[in-house]
This record gives structure tokens, C-alpha cells and sequence, in this order.
């Protein structure tokens, strides 16, 4: 860049110390400096935007021109402003410099120029890319300050507008980098920017439509909770900041289409590579494996310890406990490459271990495996329970140690639907095409039973819920769901009473005890607030079972309540 | 509130727009503080009062100061005042604890303390006020008469959560008089989205992976798993606080303000002095303008300039947190720095291939990065000690084999994202086929927003790692 000492010798100290130094030490630039242009015949301003020469960035000005200005001689002997004085503007501009840019010194005009200047900077002076205008104003000079001026002007007005780069660095790379994708040329960028202005606010736009006009939703289904409702203003909240991160939930949880943009997002990472979202893993051959969860230590054996009490305790009751093993356990295999999943088999193991000999264990794991390798499906492919084929095997195993007769002759499988898609599709977000169907055994034997649910209040006569077929959570069909206390009366003469103590894999599980206990006590202790010492008692149970998935079992901690001797 | 959340994007942002554009001119600035107090009230509804008064504090000082132009000494007591009143709020309410807390282990004494909470910003917003009063004085500019218009100075919601540091000077034309139209609210939504895509899609994608990482204990940890885990962090806080940075200075433009950019892809730097020159930019040159260069930069003897390097670094760590290992990596860079400036970059600068420069700078870095992130210099060292081998751990395991395998696409695009080369492809595409790009890159950056909607609405993660400042 050229340094013109005759400019530099004009300006005023003060000015270039307001001015150059701090953009100099702010811009770390390379050499700084400030030129100053006298305008000579005036100037007015450019009608275009400049046009791209020999990709430097570019500048808006074509020429500048304001008034005429015949008073003002250029004793620089510099040209006016043409297109050589905005190539040199281009280069300062360029390097990162400053420019004061005289253009005139009559004062009417002057204060009329500074207006049109104002405006026209907008219209006209598409201001080069990393740099911006940065101030019109009025001095006001003393005669004999201004070398150049011209001695009859005496006090002098001078309007100066003066741009500066706001940090181009290096060179033009940089100021073409910094905002990503946008032009070093004003124009062509403009089109290409107001294009995505327009497209982007219609999104946005039309989302929030959706959100005003879609009514809020209590509950999802999908995802089997009850979702955020606008939150009530009080100024507790406000204060304590509840109402912000509520008014956030809520923004989220009635977020309109909820479930597209989450497969959307599953898409996009199994793209990327990832087969891991929200604690599911997409494995193999369409199916879709819960984590493993790693149980607090701590707690679990505490938990033992309770079961070990109430077995112990209660001689005339034969306590029994099946773990399911999960998917992601049995099914290894299918899990993706390297897949850190926690060793589930130790864990169970240590629940074994800790286990008093008076309670029955039922362990399934190596005749899961075999039915796993021998290719039988033990496990939904999109939802976290195990099938009824494998809910079945589980009570093959049982029939010894609980003493009763199981075999396949003894049932006949249906099946109940055959589009099934359940919690784990949901909860992830992952497609998954296959569709698995619904079955369950039942006994041959037709013992008619009646099914009562406690708390509720109500009698049916199955333990099929068909109407839940209906809906996207097929597995409900089994009781409907989870209860507090489900009682089932049976009409086989015998003094067999059953307590399960479970979660929803006993679902599939239990119907198929009927035929072999007069009284079968099912109990969630999520929803049930009694104790059990109570009510084996009350119900004269010969025979308690724990029945749980092991994922379950050990994150869950309502067992401890319900174990609890001392409210006994 | 931050700005990548969908309340952020789907209420307060078109609200504020469209309370912004009918405004007539000369109630803009008044709507805008209005909208950004509303901002800041949000995630602090009672630190808005310490703001408040902040601000009426400085106002009234740069006022003050600006009357006293000509009694030098009496406005520079003014301005002693105010820097000390303000830096006392700062140092209060961020570094009460940490003070408290060195005193009752060096002395042995057991002062109990109440751990405060920290005010959203405060480090970014005391650092900008202080700028306007020290300009006052320093007569570069002159004291804002409208206390609306000082006020969105410093309460402008695009830059007060997490910076840019903008300096009065910067916008004080701004501040009067700025240009919306379509043209700037399009090109601000560009960068909005850009630094959307980088937090949404990128940081808070292999910030998971580090938090996981960083979760387990480093006694086996293998090579790998250490590199990558360090990786991970470089990747998060360099797309966590650039792309955010992007949506400051997007939502700016969208107000029509243009601000400077804080981020010029650090991680191609050739020096750590480059480094610092691409990194958060507005902090480097915050810290030049109001220490470096008063304490006398490096116009002094090299005793003096190397303590004047060094006590920049120091207090350019200890602003990023209260604790031991932000003071550490400040002096780590300082150390480092003085040693380029005064051995390395003369023998190497012009000599070294430019891809040895390029190695031995990220591993500056990185080294740097663990060093910040970890909560206590031993896990510091240990993660330090997976990395380079000194402890006899096996190159990789099944972990690192899984984290590297389901990550390595997402690393590859970022890796890209750090260089220039993205942003030259659109500009070469844009240049040669500008019609073609008028009509593509719309649509690209429409289906960026629609996938980091996609994120969001997923997203339970979405923490902002400098929202501690």
C-alpha cells in the first residue's frame, strides 16, 4: 500500500489519534494509516455498486461526487475522485485501513450533503464487505489549518465521511471467510441472503402457526407421560425461575409433530454412523436392545436382604424369583459393533449370590440363549418386552421348581395382532420396518376365572384387554396395563394362592398360570402402597414370586416400601 | 434462555422481530432494551436489578467523567471509582467463593461461606461497560447522553449472555443509526443458522461423547480413549462458542448491527500466537486495549514486556472461572506465547513446513483444552499421562473402538467445518454458478434449521459451556 505523505501531512492530530491509533491497535493490523482525500470538483454519489474488478473485495463506489465545489482547489495535485482514487480506496479498504473522505466544504451544502450522504449510504454504497461506514460529520476549520483549502473560504466547513474495516485481518480471505457463505459481493449475496431470509422465517413462521392452532396434548402415548401444560404466571415462579423452565417444557412437550422430528433426528444419526439414541440401541436384523442398566449397589443388595427377611420369615410361604434377562444381555450379538454395554450377567449373578437359599431362583438365561441361537424370537424387535414365546420358555423352566405341570400341549397360541410397534421405536426415534405380532398362550383347560381390579373397583372376565389392540401400545392388551393390586379368582379347587410381585413382563406371563392356582394376587409395588407381610396374610398366600425384567428390577426402588417389616 | 433452545427460536425471537421492525425508528433502541431485558430477566429474574443498576451506575459515571474532561486528575479519580465499583461487582458475585475458599486453606481458618450464584453474563457485560467508561476517559468517544441508548449497549440481547465483547466504540454510530432490510435479515439468519447448526449438530453431538468419556475412570483408560476424549472437547467448545458467537453477530445483523466477527477458524492456526489472534477474539483484544497496551505492551524493556505478557494471560484464564486450572491454562499460554515471541517463531516461522507448525500448534492446543476442562490439576494429569503414554495403558479398546467407529463421520465433517474449506466451496459455487446458488443454498440452509429442529425437539442435553461466565 502506498503511504502519500503529502495527505498524512494534512490531517490533524487529534483526529488521527480518535481515529487511527485505537483502530490500528484494535485491528492489529500491518501497517495502518489514514488517508484523506480532497475532493477537488466535489463529488457526488455512485448510482452503482461498484463492480467486481480482479477479486479484490469490492467496494461500493463508483465514483463520488457531491455538488460542485469549484472553491475547493486539490493542492495535492492528487486527481479527484475517480475510478483511480476508488481503486486506491479498494486497496486501503482492502488492508484494513481507515479512509476520511472530504466532500465538501461549502457549509449549506455541506449540511445538506451529510443528510443525502446518510441516505445514500444506505441505497447506494454497498459498503464493502468488512468494512462499514462509520461516521458523517461536520468540522468546522479554522482558516490556515487546512493547507489546501483555499485562503478566501475562511472558516470552512468540511463533511467528511470516513469508513473503516471492522477487523480484515490478514487479506480478502479472511473477510470472504468470516461470515461463512456470504458474498464478498454485495449484490449477488443480496438475492442469494433475502432468498434465505424468506425461506427460513416461513419455516419458522409456519411452525409457530402450527404451535398456536394444534391444541395442547395431556398425554403422549408414544411416550407414556403426561406432557407440560401452560404453566400458571405467579410471582414466586417468576422469581424463582419455574416459570421460565416450565413455559421451556412446555414449548417442547407440545412442540407440533414431536414424533417426525425425532426420527428425523434417528435418521440423521444412524447416518452419521451412530446406532445409539435415548438408551436404545439399533441392532441387527431389525431389532431394537434396551441398554443395560448398572444397578446401585448399595440399594440392591438392600433389596436382597428384604426379600431374604420377608422369605425367611414366612416359613409356610414358598417364595420364588425370576429375573428376565434383557435383550441386549441375551441377544449380544445383535448389538452394534464395540457396543459398550454393560455386563448384566455379573450383576445377576451377584443377585444369586446374595440370595438365601430359602427363596427359589429360577434362572433362564441358558435356556434363552439356546432359544436365541436356535433362532426363536424371545423378544419384541421394537419394544422392551420379552414375546410370549419367550415369557413361555420362562415359565418352562419355572414349572419345576414352582411345581406344576407346563407343557406346549397344554396351550394354544394365538395371536393378536401382527403390526406391533412399541416402546422402543418411540423412545429412540429409529425406523424400524419389521412388525412383530402379538401372541399369547392360552390353557386349554377352559378355567373360567373372573379378574378384579382392587383399587379401581371393577370385574371383568378376561384378562384381555382387546380394546388396547387398537392402539399403538399392543401390549396393554395383557390387563391393560400396570395396576396397583389385580386379583384373579379362578374356579380350580385347590389351595394354591399366588402373590406375584412384578412389573409388565409378568403381563404375558400370568395368564398362563391360571389353570394351576385357585387365587392369583398380582401386585405393581410402583402403585401399591400396602406391605406384603400384610397382605400374604390377609389373603392366606402360600406362594410369593418375584417376577421382573433385570433392567427393571434394578433401577427400580418401590420394593423396599413394600417389603418393609417394621410397618407389619 | 439460550438461543438454541425452541422457545428461543419459536416465541421470544419472532416476537421481539416483529415488535422490532414496526417500531418507528426513534423507538427501536427503547423496544430492543425492552425485549432484552425480558431476555436477561428470563434466566435471572432477580440478578435484572443488578444489571439495571449497572447500568444507571456507568451511566452516570461516563457522564460525570465526560463533565470533568478538563480536570484531568478529578475525572480520572471518577474513573478509578468506577472501574474498581465495577470490577467489585464482578469479582463479588464470581470469584466471592474461590476467594473465601483459598483464604480458609492458606490461613487455616474455616470463614463459612454461601456459594452465590453467578449472575448470567456478568463477565461479558462488566467487561463492556468498562470499556465505555474507560473510552470516557481516554476521550475517544463521548458519553452517551440517552440512557437508552447505553442501555442496549450493554443489555443487547444477541451479545449479553456470551459475547462478543463489543467495545463502545465499535457501535457507537451503530447505536444511532443502523439499516435493516431484507437483505441483512436474510444474511443474519445465514449466520444464525451456521451457528445454530454448529451448537445443535455438532457441540452438544460430541459433547455427549466427551461427557461419557470423562465419566469413566481413567486407571484403564486406553491411549485412544484418552485422545478422543480430548478431542471431543477440543471439537465442543470450539463449535459450543463459535457457534454461538455466529448467532450473536447473525441476530445482530438481523437488528441491523454488525458486530465483529469473534472466531476466524483458530484451529488452522500455525502458533499459538496465531491461536489467540482467531480465538475469541473480541477477549484477546479486550485485554490488549485496556491492559496489555497501558501496562506498555511491548514497547518496554523485555522484563517488563514478558511480565506484561504474562499477567495478560494470567487474567485472561482467571476470567474464564473461578478456579486453580483456568488460572493455570491462562499462564500455560503465556509461558507458551512469550516463549514464540522470543525463540521459537524467529528460528520456525518462515522455516518449518507449514503442516509441522500446523501439529505442533493443536497439540498446544489440545494440551491446553485439557488442562481447562478438567475440574482439578491431578485428573489433568492423569487424562495428560493416558494421552502421551506415560503410563503403560494399551493403545486402544473395545471403547475407544466404539466411540471412534460411531463418531469417526461426524469427526471428518467437523474437521472440515474448522477449515475454511466449506465456506470457500459455497463462495466458488456461489461465483461460478450464481443463479444455480441462489436457488440451492436457500434450500441448504432451510434443511440445516429443519435438522437442528429435529435436535432440539430430541434434546434434553443442550448445556452451554461458557454460560458459567
Amino acid at each position: 500500500m502506498e503511504k502519500n505523505k503529502d495527505f498524512n501531512s494534512n490531517m490533524k492530530n487529534d483526529e488521527r489519534n480518535r481515529v487511527s491509533e485505537r483502530a490500528a491497535e484494535r485491528l492489529q493490523a500491518r501497517s495502518f494509516w489514514e488517508n484523506y482525500f480532497h475532493s477537488g470538483e466535489g463529488a457526488d454519489v455512485g448510482k452503482q455498486p461498484g463492480s467486481r474488478t480482479d477479486g479484490s473485495t469490492d467496494i461500493g463506489i463508483e465514483s463520488v461526487n457531491i455538488g460542485d465545489n469549484k472553491k475547493s482547489e486539490n493542492k495535492s495535485g492528487e486527481k479527484s475522485v475517480d475510478s483511480s482514487g476508488n481503486k486506491k480506496i479498494k486497496d486501503y479498504v482492502k488492508g484494513g485501513s481507515h479512509i476520511k473522505y472530504d466532500i465538501g466544504h461549502n457549509k449549506e451544502e455541506s449540511e445538506s450533503m451529510k443528510k443525502n450522504i446518510e441516505n445514500m449510504a444506505d441505497k447506494y454504497w454497498k459498503i464493502p464487505e468488512g468494512s462499514r461506514l462509520k461516521n458523517v460529520d461536520n468540522f468546522v476549520e479554522k482558516p490556515g489549518e487546512d493547507k489546501r483549502a483555499d485562503s478566501e473560504l475562511g472558516e470552512s466547513r468540511r463533511t467528511y465521511i470516513s469508513w473503516e474495516s471492522t477487523g480484515g485481518y490478514e487479506d480478502e480471505e479472511y473477510l470472504a471467510s468470516v461470515n461463512g457463505a456470504e458474498e464478498a459481493d454485495n449484490i449477488k449475496a443480496s438475492v442469494q441472503n433475502i432468498f434465505t431470509g424468506i425461506i427460513a422465517a416461513g419455516i419458522i413462521i409456519i411452525i409457530c402457526v402450527l404451535n398456536i392452532l394444534i391444541p395442547d396434548k395431556d398425554f403422549s402415548e408414544k411416550e407414556n407421560r403426561t406432557l407440560t401444560s401452560m404453566p400458571h404466571i405467579s410471582y414466586t415462579a417468576i422469581v424463582e425461575g419455574t416459570f421460565a423452565s416450565d413455559m421451556e417444557s412446555y414449548v417442547t412437550d407440545q412442540f407440533p409433530f414431536r414424533d417426525m422430528w425425532i426420527r428425523l433426528r434417528s435418521s440423521a444419526e444412524t447416518t452419521l454412523g451412530k446406532y445409539y439414541a435415548n438408551g436404545v440401541y439399533k441392532g441387527s436384523d431389525g431389532y431394537l436392545l434396551e441398554d443395560i442398566n448398572e444397578p446401585d449397589h448399595t440399594k440392591l443388595a438392600h433389596k436382597i436382604k428384604d426379600i431374604n427377611t420377608f422369605a425367611e420369615s414366612n416359613e409356610n410361604i414358598n417364595v420364588y424369583m425370576l429375573l428376565a434377562p434383557n435383550a441386549a444381555n441375551i441377544m449380544k450379538d445383535n448389538l452394534p459393533a464395540y457396543a459398550p454395554v454393560k455386563d448384566q450377567n455379573a450383576y445377576m449373578d451377584s443377585v444369586i449370590f446374595r440370595l438365601s437359599p430359602v427363596v427359589k431362583y429360577i434362572d433362564v438365561r441358558d435356556d434363552f440363549t439356546a432359544e436365541f441361537e436356535a433362532g426363536n424370537q424371545l423378544y419384541y424387535r421394537t419394544d422392551h418386552h420379552w414375546t410370549s414365546y419367550g415369557a413361555f420358555r420362562a415359565l418352562f423352566i419355572s414349572s419345576a421348581k414352582l411345581g406344576i405341570p407346563v407343557s406346549e400341549e397344554l396351550y394354544t397360541k394365538y395371536t393378536l395382532a401382527d403390526d406391533f410397534s412399541g416402546t422402543l421405536a418411540s423412545k429412540s426415534g429409529f425406523s424400524v420396518s419389521a412388525k412383530d405380532s402379538v401372541e399369547t398362550y392360552i390353557p386349554k383347560d377352559n378355567i373360567e376365572y373372573v379378574v378384579e381390579y382392587v383399587e379401581e373397583g371393577e370385574k371383568t372376565a378376561s384378562v384381555y384387554r382387546q380394546e388396547n389392540l387398537e392402539k399403538a401400545d399392543k401390549y396393554a392388551v395383557f390387563f391393560g396395563g400396570n395396576y396397583s393390586q389385580i386379583k384373579i379368582n379362578t374356579t380350580v379347587r385347590n389351595d394354591e394362592r399366588l402373590i406375584v410381585v412384578k412389573d409388565s413382563y409378568a403381563n404375558c406371563f400370568v395368564p398362563m398360570l391360571i389353570p394351576y392356582y385357585s387365587e392369583i394376587i398380582i401386585i405393581d409395588p410402583r402403585y401399591y402402597y400396602g406391605n406384603l407381610y400384610a397382605l400374604a396374610e390377609k389373603e392366606g398366600a402360600n406362594k410369593v414370586m418375584f417376577l421382573y425384567n433385570a433392567n427393571t428390577f434394578f433401577e427400580e426402588s418401590s420394593i423396599t416400601d413394600l417389603l418393609n417389616s417394621e410397618l407389619n | 434462555m439460550v438461543f438454541s433452545s425452541l422457545f428461543f427460536i419459536f416465541v421470544f425471537l419472532p416476537l421481539t422481530l416483529i415488535i422490532y421492525y414496526i417500531a418507528p425508528f426513534r423507538y427501536k433502541n427503547a423496544a430492543l432494551l425492552l425485549c432484552s431485558l425480558i431476555f436477561y430477566a428470563w434466566g435471572e429474574p432477580v440478578y435484572v436489578i443488578l444489571m439495571i443498576l449497572n447500568i444507571l451506575f456507568n451511566y452516570i459515571m461516563g457522564l460525570d467523567i465526560e463533565l470533568n474532561k478538563m480536570n484531568r486528575k478529578r475525572a480520572k479519580i471518577l474513573l478509578i471509582f468506577a472501574v474498581i465499583i465495577n470490577l467489585s461487582l464482578l469479582g463479588f458475585f464470581k470469584y466471592y467463593g474461590f476467594i473465601i475458599s483459598n483464604i480458609n486453606h492458606i490461613f487455616s481458618v474455616d470463614i463459612p461461606y454461601k456459594e452465590l450464584g453467578l449472575p448470567i453474563g456478568i463477565s461479558f457485560y462488566t467487561f463492556q461497560v468498562l470499556s465505555y467508561i474507560i473510552d470516557v476517559y481516554k476521550d475517544k468517544i463521548k458519553a452517551q447522553k440517552n440512557i437508552i441508548t447505553l442501555g442496549v449497549y450493554v443489555t443487547m440481547f444477541p451479545q449479553l449472555i456470551a459475547g462478543p465483547i463489543v467495545q463502545y466504540s465499535d457501535i457507537e454510530f451503530q447505536l444511532a443509526q443502523r439499516r435493516i432490510s431484507a437483505e441483512k435479515f436474510g444474511s443474519g439468519m445465514k449466520q444464525f443458522i451456521i451457528g445454530l447448526s454448529k451448537k445443535v449438530l455438532f457441540a452438544n453431538n460430541i459433547g455427549s461423547v466427551f461427557d461419557t468419556l470423562s465419566a469413566m475412570n481413567t486407571d484403564d483408560m486406553s491411549v485412544l480413549t484418552g485422545w478422543i476424549l480430548c478431542a471431543a472437547f477440543t471439537f465442543q467448545i470450539y463449535f459450543d462458542f463459535s457457534g454461538y458467537s455466529d448467532m450473536a453477530l447473525g441476530l445482530g445483523r438481523m437488528l441491523g448491527f454488525d458486530f465483529m466477527p469473534n472466531f476466524n477458524y483458530p484451529y488452522i492456526s500455525q502458533s499459538a500466537s496465531e491461536f489467540w489472534r482467531r480465538w475469541h477474539i473480541s477477549l484477546g483484544s479486550w485485554f490488549r486495549d485496556y491492559v496489555y497496551i497501558p501496562l506498555g505492551g511491548n514497547m518496554v524493556s523485555t522484563t517488563k514486556h514478558i511480565r506484561n505478557l504474562m499477567v495478560v494471560w494470567m487474567l485472561t484464564g482467571f476470567w474464564h472461572g473461578a478456579s486453580w486450572n483456568f488460572v493455570i491454562w491462562g499462564l500455560y499460554y503465556g509461558i507458551i506465547l512469550t516463549l514464540e515471541k522470543y525463540l521459537i517463531l524467529k528460528r520456525f516461522e518462515d522455516r518449518a513446513p507449514a503442516a509441522l507448525m500446523h501439529i505442533y500448534t493443536m497439540i498446544i492446543v489440545m494440551i491446553g483444552w485439557v488442562i481447562f476442562a478438567s475440574s482439578d490439576m491431578s485428573q489433568c494429569f492423569s487424562i495428560l499421562s493416558v494421552m502421551f503414554g506415560f503410563v503403560s495403558h494399551p493403545f486402544a479398546d473395545t471403547i475407544a473402538m466404539y466411540y471412534l467407529t460411531s463418531n469417526l463421520i461426524l469427526i471428518g465433517i467437523m474437521v472440515c467445518a474448522s477449515t475454511p474449506i466449506i465456506s470457500r466451496a459455497t463462495e466458488f459455487f456461489s461465483e461460478r454458478l450464481p443463479k444455480t446458488a441462489d436457488r440451492v443454498m436457500p434450500v441448504i440452509y432451510a434443511s440445516m434449521l429443519i435438522m437442528c429442529i429435529a435436535y432440539l425437539v430430541n434434546e434434553t442435553y443442550n448445556p452451554f459451556l461458557y454460560f458459567r461466565f
